[in-house]
C-alpha cells in the first residue's frame, strides 16, 4: 500500500502506517480541497531503510508478509560475508518496522568463483530457497525448525549471481548460508605403483606389469579405464572397477620384451576421463624398466653353461624319466659339453673334431677336424659356430653350406692356442680364456 | 676377438693359465682362471681392469657365474664364493668339500648348484651361501661336470659314470643313466631334451617320445569257422583308422605255426610300448593251442 493510493475522506483522518512507503525522507500532505495548508513532516530513520546496495554486497530486501509480495519495507545492505542471520524471537529491525514473525526477504549478491565445485550450506527456520545465477538449487518453502541443507553445484570461473529468497512463519527466525570448494571432496585416481614379473627381465621374455590404481582423493570413483603404453606406444588398456576413497585396484598386462636396454612403461588412470577428479593431472606415472640384452629365453643351449651369464638354467621343460632318444657315437672321449641351437646340437670331442648332429636322431649334420683336442664347449650365436681346440680358435658356419658333411670354415685364429676354456660370444665379440 | 673376423681385440694377462669359460654382461667381463686365485673384472670393451678379488689358493677355480648382480665362483679349498658383480666385493662363501673347484655353479629358483670336489652336489642358497642340500653323485671322485638346470630339475654328470637328475628343492634323486664312462661335460637341456656326453665317446639324448598311440595286433585263426572268426576281426579292425595292416599280423590255418605265432608276437605286439594297445585273438575251433 502506498501512501499516494490513500484518498481519504475529510473528517475520516486515520494513522496511516507508512512503513509500507518506499523510500522517502519528507511526506507532504496536502488537501485538494485546501482545507488546511500543506502538511509536512520528515520521516525518521526512512533514508536508512533502503540503502544503496553495490551488487557485490547482500542486498536484504525485507518484507512484512511471507511471499514477498508488494515492495520491501527495507533493503539493506548486508555486507560481503556469509549470511549469518539467527534473529531467534525479535525482528531483523525494528528501527525499519520489520515484523519478528511473518516476514520474509530476499537477498542477492554477485560473487566471483574460480572454477570448481562450491558446497552451499544452508541453515534455515523457516522456508528458504537458493538460485544461483537464476537456476533453482535449493527449494525448502515450508515450515520449519532450523534445519541444514546442502547443494553443490559446479561454477565456471566469473561472477555469478546468488539469489536467496526466505520466510519466517512464527517462532524463532534462523536465516544462514555458507558455501565452500569441495574440490577436496571429489575422487582423485592416480597410478600409485608399477611393478614387474620377472623383476630382472630379459629380451623375448613375457613381462607382467602390476599396475596399482589408487583413488587418493575424499570421494568415490565410479568405473574408468587405464591404458598402458611401452615407451609411447599404446599397449593395452583395463577396466579399472569403482574405487572407494582410499582404495586400490591393481590391474595387470603383459608385455613381451620385443627390444632390450631401458623401457619406458606409463600407466594412465581414467585414461577415457569418465571420472571428474579433483586432479586431473596427475593420472600418469612412468618407470623405466631394464630389459637385459640377452636372448636367454631361447628354449636352446647356445653355449657352455647357456649363456654368457653362466646362468646353467633353462626355461625349457626337461626329461622327467631316462628315457633314452638317440646315442651318437663321436670318436673320442667327450670333456665338451654339448650345445643345442636350432635343432642341431654341437659338440666337440677329444679326436679333435667338432661334431653337428641332427637334434631329433642324433645323425651327423658335419663334422670339422682341427687337428688338435676340442676340450671345450662350442659356442653357437648368430648363425655361427665358436670353438677352440688345442691348436687354435675357430669359426664355422651353423648350416653345413657345402652341404658336403663337412664344417664350413668362416675363420681361424691359430695365434691362441691351447683352448679349455668354452668361449662366450655376445655383443659381436668372442671372449675365451687361455 | 671380434666375432666376425677373429682379429684380436684386446686381452688381458691373467696370473695363471686361464682354462676357465668368461662370463659376460653388464658390460663387464668376468674371469676366474683355474689357476692363480683371482677373480677378475675386466671392461668388456677395452679389457681393462676393473676390480679384482682374491679367492683363496693358487690352484682351482671354476668359471664365473653373474647372476643378479652378484659373481659365483666355485675354488680352492672346497669354497663357494659370492662376490659383488659392481664391487668386488665380498658376500658370502660357502664351505663344500674337497679342494679344488671344476664344476661352475648354476644359479636358479634363488639357489645355487655346483657339483664338489667331495663328490657330492651342493645346493646353496643365493643370498646367504647357507647350505640347504648335498646329494653324493660323485662315488666318492670329484665331480667335474657342471649342474644344468631347467624344469626343477638339476641334471649332473658324475664320475661314477652316470647322469642324474635332482630334485632342486631336496636333492633326491629323479632319475639316473649309466653311460660307458664318466661324464664330465656338462648338459644342455633345449626343447624338452637333455644332452649329455660321455667320456665313452658317446653323446646321449633324453627325453619323452613324441609320438602318438600306435596300435597293435595278433589275430590267429584255425579250421572253420574260426579261420573266418578271425579274417572278421582283421576287417573289423581295418575299418577304424587306428589300426593299419602294418601294424597287424593275420595267421590263417596252415600260416599259423608256432613260429610264425611266435615271431609274431615279438615282432609286433613287442615293438608296442607303454603308451600303445594291443590285440591278441585266437580262434582254433576245439584244438589246443
Amino acid at each position: 500500500m502506498l501512501l499516494e493510493d490513500v484518498s481519504p475522506t475529510i473528517g475520516d483522518f486515520t494513522y496511516y502506517n507508512f512503513s509500507y512507503a518506499k523510500k522517502i525522507s519528507k511526506v507532504v500532505i496536502s488537501s485538494a480541497e485546501g482545507a488546511f495548508d500543506d502538511f509536512c513532516f520528515e520521516v525518521a530513520g526512512g533514508g536508512d531503510c533502503f540503502e544503496t546496495v553495490p551488487s557485490d554486497h547482500w542486498k536484504g530486501e525485507y518484507y512484512n508478509n511471507m511471499n514477498l509480495e508488494g515492495s520491501p519495507s527495507m533493503v539493506r545492505d548486508d555486507g560481503t560475508g556469509f549470511l549469518n542471520f539467527d534473529w531467534g524471537y525479535t525482528s531483523p529491525s525494528t528501527k525499519c518496522g520489520i515484523n519478528s514473525d511473518f516476514f520474509s526477504v530476499r537477498w542477492t549478491r554477485s560473487v566471483y568463483f574460480d572454477s570448481g565445485t562450491r558446497r552451499f550450506t544452508a541453515t534455515t527456520d523457516d522456508g528458504m530457497r537458493l538460485y544461483v545465477d537464476g537456476s533453482l538449487l535449493i527449494d525448502k518453502w515450508f515450515n520449519q525448525a532450523p534445519t541444514t541443507y546442502t547443494a553443490d553445484i559446479d561454477l565456471t570461473a566469473g561472477t555469478h549471481t546468488i539469489k536467496v529468497e526466505y520466510y519466517e512463519y512464527d517462532q524463532t527466525a534462523v536465516a544462514k548460508l555458507s558455501w565452500e570448494k569441495v574440490g577436496e571432496n571429489k575422487p582423485d585416481l592416480i597410478i600409485q605403483d608399477i611393478s614387474w614379473n620377472p623383476e630382472n627381465p630379459k629380451e623375448g621374455e613375457n613381462i607382467t606389469y602390476s599396475v596399482k590404481v589408487k583413488n587418493i582423493g575424499k570421494a568415490s570413483a565410479g568405473g574408468s579405464t587405464v591404458k598402458y603404453y611401452i615407451d609411447g606406444s599404446y599397449i593395452a588398456s583395463d577396466s579399472v572397477p569403482a574405487l572407494s576413497a582410499g582404495s586400490i585396484s591393481t590391474q595387470t598386462f603383459t608385455w613381451t620384451a620385443n627390444k632390450c636396454g631401458n623401457i619406458q612403461v606409463k600407466a594412465v588412470a581414467d585414461a577415457t576421463n569418465a571420472v571428474d577428479e579433483s586432479n586431473e593431472g596427475n593420472n600418469e606415472r612412468i618407470e623405466t624398466v631394464r630389459v637385459i640384452c640377452e636372448p636367454d629365453t631361447y628354449e636352446d643351449w647356445p653355449m657352455f653353461h647357456h649363456d654368457p651369464r653362466h646362468t646353467g638354467y633353462s626355461t625349457s621343460t626337461a626329461p622327467k624319466t631316462n628315457r633314452i632318444l638317440w646315442i651318437s657315437e663321436i670318436g673320442d672321449c667327450s670333456h665338451s659339453s654339448p650345445v643345442v641351437v636350432n635343432g642341431k646340437v654341437f659338440v666337440g670331442s677329444d679326436d679333435g673334431k667338432i661334431y653337428c648332429l641332427n637334434e631329433n636322431d642324433g645323425s651327423r649334420i658335419w663334422v670339422y677336424e682341427t687337428g688338435g683336442s676340442v676340450q671345450s664347449s662350442p659356442a653357437v650365436v648368430d648363425g655361427m659356430v665358436f670353438v677352440g681346440s688345442t691348436i687354435g680358435f675357430y669359426a664355422f658356419h651353423e648350416e653345413d653350406i657345402n652341404n658336403d658333411g663337412i664344417g664350413d670354415l668362416i675363420w681361424k685364429n691359430l695365434t691362441i692356442k691351447d683352448l679349455w676354456s668354452s668361449p662366450v660370444v655376445t655383443n659381436g665379440k668372442v671372449f675365451v680364456g687361455a | 676377438m671380434d666375432e666376425n673376423t677373429g682379429n684380436l681385440i684386446w686381452s688381458y694377462e691373467t696370473r695363471g693359465r686361464c682354462q676357465t669359460s668368461p662370463a659376460v654382461t653388464d658390460g663387464k667381463v668376468f674371469i676366474s682362471p683355474f689357476w692363480g686365485g683371482y677373480i677378475y673384472c675386466l671392461d668388456e670393451n677395452t679389457g681393462n681392469l676393473i676390480w679384482k678379488y682374491k679367492i683363496g689358493g693358487y690352484e682351482g677355480a671354476s668359471s664365473p657365474t653373474v647372476v643378479n648382480d652378484r659373481v659365483f665362483v666355485a675354488s680352492y679349498p672346497g669354497k663357494v664364493f659370492c662376490i659383488d658383480e659392481n664391487y668386488g666385493s665380498y658376500i658370502w662363501s660357502s664351505e663344500t668339500g674337497g679342494n679344488s673347484a671344476y664344476s661352475t655353479p648354476a644359479v636358479a629358483y634363488g639357489k645355487v648348484f655346483v657339483g664338489s670336489a667331495d663328490g657330492k652336489t651342493y645346493c646353496l642358497d643365493e643370498i646367504t651361501g647357507q647350505k640347504l642340500w648335498s646329494h653324493e653323485t660323485g662315488g666318492g671322485y670329484p665331480v667335474l661336470s657342471s649342474p644344468a638346470v631347467a624344469d626343477g630339475l638339476v641334471f649332473v654328470g658324475s664320475p661314477d659314470n652316470k647322469i642324474y637328475a635332482l630334485s632342486e628343492s631336496n636333492g633326491d634323486i629323479v632319475w639316473s643313466y649309466a653311460t660307458g664312462d664318466s661324464v664330465s661335460s656338462s648338459p644342455a637341456i633345449a626343447k624338452g631334451k637333455m644332452f649329455v656326453g660321455s667320456s665313452d665317446g658317446k653323446v646321449y639324448c633324453f627325453g619323452s617320445k613324441p609320438k602318438e598311440t600306435e596300435y597293435w595286433a595278433v589275430i590267429v585263426g584255425v579250421r572253420k569257422p574260426g579261420d573266418e572268426d578271425a579274417k572278421d576281426i582283421y576287417s573289423a579292425l581295418l575299418s577304424s583308422s587306428n589300426w593299419k595292416d602294418d601294424h597287424i599280423r593275420l595267421l590263417i590255418n596252415e600260416d599259423a605255426t608256432k613260429d610264425n605265432i611266435h615271431s609274431s608276437i615279438i615282432n609286433y605286439l613287442g615293438k608296442a610300448d607303454e603308451d600303445d594297445v594291443c590285440l591278441s585273438y585266437f580262434s582254433s575251433q576245439d584244438m589246443e593251442v
